[in-house]
């Protein structure tokens, strides 16, 4: 068990200090009435035993607040099924831009070398890439050492069917494995216990092909429960050259779509980045891998503490409401 | 403290209780109206014509070579010890405290014998030993002999009645708490010589007052106690205890041939002894 808010923890100690504080105090400063009549009142009265439960009552409320307040967390077993993270990545032409250097696509290759092989544990990595037609390179695996050659061998051309390679990821994390990835894709949506997945898109552009919108897609992966991480390359000034059919070279500007990331996370239940540099790309990667760790790792349980407490506290008022007198 | 006088018109009219019927304390077969002329002697005194010739004391004579004669001393009709509860419980008291409403029964008790010749002895708990108190003069002898009821003092009263029971007639003055040691030393004197307890009570003990929660401190043991006293339910329970316990005690010691009587701390002390005390005959 790991605790959030490990602070919290010290509230009994603090607790049983002021208690015996205000006890000692208490003594001192006197204000009791004499009485005659107080042992035999004592005898009579004979509350020991209900003044002990209301006791330890009470204590077990205060132990019960301080780990309801310090959030712990248990390890999410799921030893079997493990998570699979997909980045997608984006090899339309306009990833030939080089304000970012040397070019986008050689600096998203590094920094995605270096996300895969700084993996936390209990993910595997499965790589898609997409330009016109979106293509599945590496199927979820373990064995970084191939995605990481097989991320290297991406080039760049093309459009930017942003849609259908966010419906190919979806498909891809859900079935978890190479051995599933023909029924995940057959069966989409109806496939049988899917593994847990998150996606990692980075991409430079607006859609310009394909047939599934990047909106239809989101809340494909919103229904699902598989989160997008979206993250937008690359810089304003951004510019490629372009063949036209009447045989001149123009360069177009080929500005990251913020807008389009943006909503594609929001909507799936993800988070947006933008990068404007290799550095930064390197950044958002280790922001998007300490994600990736927290959401295996965490799973709070201070609800069950929280209502211990609320029970306890409750128990021992009444308790003490009934009772006539404390020895 | 300070001794409030009794009233000597109601003090005059009163006896002890128990005393004329059984003639505890007086030997021989019938009651006559004078006390005998007992036979403690006192001196040799020297004929005078009259004197029983039966009392002539021939070794005085023959010594002196005058006739004398015996005289004796009649015996004080009756050897009263008042044994007063000094100790820490005695201390409290809600309208005036129980030691002062003691000493005031006390001086009661004290003018009363007085009317009758008599002077008592009286005891403490706290002090070892009886004195006797003077024959006339004032109450504040008492207040002077008394010893001042300190906090945790937890004497009992049952070894100087114990003592008391074997001289005479035992009164004694204490409250409800003064143990069961002290209510069996009552009643053994109660069987001996006659004893009359006096209660001194305080409205609070009798009917437990609704305050609140309270912290109570025992005067006696030092032991704290925090009570709900708003709880009705506890109330009751405690008033009736209580009154068991008064009742339990006087029905104990009327059984062994004594008496009790109460006082409480918030009623003049002459007119309620008065109408407890049976009357003069």
């Amino acid at each position: 068990m790991r605790f959030t808010q490990p602070l919290w923890l010290a509230l009994p100690l603090l607790a049983a200090a002021l208690a015996l504080a205000a006890k000692t105090l208490r003594r001192r400063r006197g204000g009791a009435v004499r009485f005659a009549g107080t042992a035999l009142l004592a005898e009579m009265v004979q509350a020991a035993p209900r003044h002990r439960a209301t006791k330890v009552l009470g204590a077990l409320a205060v132990i019960a607040v301080a780990f309801a307040f310090s959030e712990p967390t248990l390890p999410v077993v799921e030893s079997t099924k493990r998570a699979n993270v997909i980045l997608v990545v984006d090899v339309s032409g306009s990833m030939t831009a080089d304000d970012v250097a040397p070019t986008r696509l050689t600096a998203a290759k590094a920094a995605g070398v270096e996300f895969i092989e700084n993996l936390p544990e209990g993910w595997k990595v499965g790589i898609v890439s997409f330009s016109d037609t979106p293509a599945v390179i590496v199927a979820p695996t373990d064995d970084t050492a191939v995605a990481a050659a097989n991320l290297q061998t991406l080039a760049a051309r093309g459009g930017t069917a942003t849609g259908d390679a966010l419906n190919l990821a979806i498909d891809t994390g859900r079935a978890g494995g190479p051995e599933r990835l023909s029924e995940a894709l057959e069966k989409g949506d109806d496939l049988a216990d899917p593994s847990r997945s998150v996606v990692v898109l980075l991409s430079d552009g607006k859609q310009t092909a394909g047939e599934n919108t990047t909106d239809a897609a989101a809340l494909r992966a919103q229904r699902l429960g598989v989160p997008i991480f979206t993250i937008a390359f690359g810089t304003d000034a951004g510019e490629i050259e372009v063949m036209y059919p009447d045989g001149t070279l123009r360069a177009i500007s080929v500005a990251p779509d913020l807008d389009t990331s943006r909503r594609i996370a929001e909507l799936s239940g993800g988070a947006f980045f933008t990068a404007v540099s290799g550095e930064q790309l390197a950044e958002v990667y280790r922001s998007v891998r300490a994600v990736l760790e927290k959401e295996r790792q965490e799973r709070d349980i201070s609800n069950p503490f929280a209502y211990a407490a609320a029970l306890s506290a409750a128990a021992a008022v009444l308790w003490w409401a009934k009772r006539g007198a404390t020895p | 403290m300070a001794v409030t006088p009794p009233r000597a018109d109601l003090a005059r009219r009163c006896d002890l209780p128990g005393v004329n019927i059984h003639r505890r304390g007086r030997p021989g077969m019938r009651t006559g109206r004078h006390a005998g002329e007992g036979t403690e002697i006192l001196a040799a005194r020297p004929y005078v014509t009259g004197d029983d010739a039966k009392r002539v004391d021939w070794n005085a004579s023959a010594r002196t070579g005058e006739l004398h004669v015996k005289s004796t001393i009649g015996e004080t009709s009756l050897n009263v010890t008042i044994v007063v509860d000094t100790s820490a419980s005695m201390r409290t008291g809600s309208a005036r405290r129980k030691i002062d409403t003691a000493l005031d029964a006390a001086a009661f008790i004290t003018e009363m014998l007085r009317s009758y010749g008599e002077r008592p002895r009286v005891a403490f708990s706290s002090a070892a030993g009886a004195v006797a108190l003077p024959a006339r003069g004032p109450f504040a002898a008492l207040a002077t002999l008394a010893p001042e009821p300190v906090w945790g003092d937890t004497s009992s009263i049952a070894a100087a009645v114990h003592d008391a029971a074997a001289y005479g007639y035992v009164v004694a003055i204490s409250d409800l708490f003064c143990g069961d040691e002290a209510a069996a030393a009552i009643s053994a004197a109660a069987a001996r010589g006659g004893a009359l307890l006096i209660e001194i009570v305080d409205p609070t003990e009798v009917e437990l007052p609704d305050a609140g929660a309270v912290r109570l401190v025992d005067p006696e043991s030092g032991a704290v106690l925090t009570v709900n006293t708003g709880d009705r339910r506890l109330r009751t329970r405690w008033n009736e205890l209580i009154a068991q316990q008064i009742a339990g005690r006087a029905a104990e010691l009327k059984a062994c041939g004594g008496h009790t009587a109460t006082v409480r701390t918030d009623e003049e002390v002459s007119a309620a002894l008065a109408s407890q005390l049976p009357r003069r005959r």
